[in-house]
């Protein structure tokens, strides 16, 4: 342990700055903290027994206590059980977790095959100086294996042993850490560190983060929140609603309560930008993406720090969002897709991190720089793509479909009110139109020597890419509609999971064009040996 | 009879045939001496399967479907071979078309109309009975004929969509597998095509429901590691021509692991 880190701020210790324990190659025990956290676990559910032991202590009901303790000490007993039963090792090149004691079960995960081991320290992991461990295997969405909690030596020692790192890690990291002040914050220069050690690749200054933060649309949960509070908490029937209305000065026209609207309404969207820019800094405080080898590692959080490590040839997908205020701002968005684990309802913190918000916010002009570390030869300049345009009636296709949905909201304002309703309609065509046109101009498929690149969006705008080493299976579909313009859909699967909110998924194709790709591309990928780890 | 052999697939010949894909179909080629025929084994040997890692396609894709069945292969599967190539006009002739497309088995017809005609069977055995209680209960009234009246119309609709559907779905769909990978086009309404790569199939199974038991069919499974196609079947071929499929997928995969070995 190390004594004259401080508590506090980012000088909490680092998972970085610790030099690893020898590798465990004997049974080695979690830490013995895990017992609080195991328990700490479990607190939703002893919650009500807790309480209802206080209630009958302080009525004086011995019952009670009785029944609470019998949920209580099971619970207890199980977390004691379950720290001295578990045990785990690294031997012969696997991750070797056993567990139990009548009922054991033994778990092996060859260590090649794990995907990424990435950590959780919340602030009491912090103080305790210890973080849960999640390993991750290619296989479905569930966490491979799950270490609560190991203290940061062990978590060192286990994360050299699986991504071999032997000499990055120790003083050298520690040297990386401590110069990671000094201007370097832009892609630093292979030849400038020893290609071993871990190189910083980007941090983000305070100053971006706040800008992203102001960028992005986070404030929205705000409301969600809000209005999941006034639902769940019922305040419907707590408040006086009716009084409150009457407080809201009425929209009659007059200058001084249109000034208090237009304030008002300035200050909420204000608030909603300023939560996002809190939600920007809590998470991604002190961000910090660095390579060790052939490995990525993403470390950041104010309070609770994740930190990531993904072996680089494990990315199956790249994608780079442009929102339409990052737009203006000349800011980008990474997110990556590791097989396996994350998306949907399986998404934890940690691979929330380091996969959907890989890189939160980067210049524009940094970003090749970064794509380049993402993977051996991959340069990507969007303006010099040999873009492949949709088909050639794509946008007669979508105007129609533009015209059909203006007729229907003309018919169905018209339903509404007979007298102006069908304005609708025509405030819809022009719009429709107009974005059908933008979206047809932003929809573009390329095809190089080793990737696909698909991009689409009108005021989101999304760049994805993957590689045919990756690629699972190609797909041309075709739907009636489709037939009847001879045009088609390209549709290729990998093994990512979705973070990335973004399929290869190309529609309005030439079917001509669409089969000869289809072809190729499945072509292509048969000759490259797939990655399966 | 119709001899398929490579060079009724290549583009030349593909390109002058233009069949719209809902023309005429040669629907009396499909007719009940097909059905009985079990030994019927369209899947021949001739160049489906002739490039095949280790070289020696009738060694590799061997017996059990027989040589000769290749004079028994419907002429649809000719025709469905033209109609497919009028969608891609243009890739048509750049496309190097390596490996034989095949149909379903024929047999995947009767099978089908048979899984339908029980499920038909229950349905109308529910809407027999709720009739019947309807009437024990409350007698005949205007609200009852109605309901009675569309039941029945109901069920003979779906007993009529329940006959043409699997022929439609037979002429729709042909699959093949070369060393490029296992390639299914199906679909009447929505179409679709995908190829899984040969070195993307994480493992691969045959099936067997009762009813393709009573009719020798099988159904084939590849897995990838993909999300969303992580697996692919294609249901209604000969079992035997399932299992040696699958087998010539394993072949593969083994016989690219010792090369890299």
């Amino acid at each position: 342990m190390n004594p004259e880190i401080p508590l506090g701020g980012d000088k909490l210790p680092d998972l970085e700055a610790v030099p690893p324990d020898a590798a465990p190659i004997h049974p080695t025990w979690l830490h013995p903290s895990s017992l609080v956290f195991d328990l700490l676990s479990h607190f939703r559910q002893l919650l009500v027994p807790v309480g209802l032991a206080i209630f009958s202590a302080a009525n004086g009901h011995a019952t009670g206590m009785f029944i609470a303790f019998a949920f209580m000490v099971p619970a207890v007993l199980r977390s004691v059980f379950q720290y001295f039963t578990l045990r785990y090792m690294i031997d012969g090149g696997e991750l070797v977790i056993r567990k139990g004691f009548l009922f054991r079960s033994l778990r092996t995960i060859p260590v090649n095959r794990i995907q990424n081991v990435d950590l959780v320290q919340n602030l009491l992991h912090r103080l305790l100086r210890v973080a849960e461990v999640r390993v991750e295997t290619a296989s479905g969405k569930e966490t491979e294996a799950r270490l609560r909690v190991l203290s940061i030596r062990q978590v060192e020692a286990l994360r050299r042993e699986i991504f071999r790192e032997q000499e990055v890690l120790g003083k050298n990291t520690r040297d990386i850490v401590e110069s990671e002040s000094a201007p370097t914050e832009a892609v630093s220069n292979l030849a400038s560190v020893d290609a071993q050690a871990g190189q910083t690749l980007l941090t983000i200054p305070m100053e971006r983060l706040i800008r992203a933060g102001l960028a992005s649309d986070r404030g929205m949960l705000l409301i969600g929140v809000v209005a999941g509070l006034y639902w769940q908490l019922d305040l419907e029937n707590q408040f006086d609603l009716r009084g409150l209305l009457d407080f809201i000065p009425k929209f009659d026209g007059s200058v001084l309560n249109t000034l208090i609207w237009a304030v008002a309404i300035i200050g909420i969207l204000l608030l909603l930008r300023i939560v996002g820019v809190f939600w920007y800094l809590l998470r991604f405080h002190g961000y910090r993406l660095s390579r060790y080898g052939e490995d990525l590692r993403v470390s950041c959080g104010l309070f609770t720090r994740v930190s990531a490590t993904i072996p680089r040839k494990r990315i199956q997908f790249i994608s780079i969002h442009r929102t339409l205020l990052m737009r203006w701002m000349g800011l980008a968005a990474i997110r990556i897709e590791t097989a396996g684990s994350g998306g949907g309802q399986a998404e934890n913190a940690s691979s929330t991190v380091s996969r959907r918000w890989f890189v939160p916010v980067i210049p524009e002009e940094m970003l090749p720089g970064i794509l380049a570390e993402l993977r051996t030869e991959l340069e990507l300049n969007e303006q010099q793509l040999d873009w492949k345009p949709l088909a050639a009636n794509a946008l007669s296709r979508m105007v129609r479909k533009a015209v059909v949905f203006s007729i229907l909201f003309g018919v169905a304002g018209y339903l509404a009110n007979h007298t102006w309703g069908w304005i609708a309609g025509v405030v819809a065509l022009p719009l429709l139109v107009w974005w059908a046109r933008k979206k047809s101009k932003a929809m573009r498929y390329c095809r190089t020597e080793d990737k696909l690149v698909y991009r689409s969006g009108v005021l989101h705008r999304k760049t994805s890419m993957t590689f045919f080493d990756k690629v699972q299976t190609a797909r041309f579909n075709q739907s009636p509609f489709d037939r009847r313009w001879k045009q088609a859909r390209l549709v290729v699967d990998t093994a990512a999971a979705g973070p990335a909110e973004h399929v290869i998924s190309i529609p309005y194709l030439d079917a001509g064009f669409a089969d000869l790709e289809f072809q190729n591309i499945s072509a292509i990928a048969t000759t490259m040996q797939p990655d399966f780890g | 009879m119709v001899t398929v052999s490579n060079d009724t697939l290549n583009g030349s010949s593909m390109q002058n045939s233009q069949i719209e894909p809902d023309g005429e179909r040669p629907d009396d080629l499909i007719n009940d001496s097909d059905y009985r025929s079990s030994e019927r084994t369209d899947r021949s040997a001739e160049s489906g399967f002739a490039a095949t890692p280790s070289g020696n396609p009738e060694r590799e894709f061997s017996t059990s479907l027989g040589r000769e069945a290749a004079d028994s292969l419907p002429a649809s599967t000719e025709s469905l071979r033209s109609t497919e190539s009028s969608l891609g006009q243009s890739a048509a002739n750049e496309k190097a078309v390596e490996g034989q497309f095949y149909t379903l088995d024929l047999r995947s017809i009767k099978a089908e109309r048979l899984g339908n005609a029980i499920f038909t069977c229950l349905l109308l055995l529910g809407a027999l009975v709720w009739v019947a209680i309807r009437w024990w209960t409350e007698g005949v009234d205007l609200f009852f004929q109605i309901l009675a009246g569309a039941s029945l119309i109901l069920v003979t609709a779906f007993a009529v969509f329940s006959w043409i559907w699997p022929k439609k779905e037979f002429q729709y769909t042909q699959w093949r597998a070369t060393n490029a990978g296992l390639e299914i086009h199906k679909g009447v309404i929505w179409r679709h095509r995908i190829i899984v790569p040969m070195s993307r199939v994480q493992h691969a199974d045959v099936t067997q429901g009762p009813i393709q038991r009573l009719f020798g069919l099988g159904t084939l499974v590849v897995h990838t590691a993909g999300t969303s196609n992580a697996s692919v079947d294609l249901a209604g071929i000969d079992h035997q021509a399932a299992i040696e499929v699958r087998d010539m997928i394993i072949r593969f995969r083994s016989g690219r692991q010792e090369r890299h070995a």
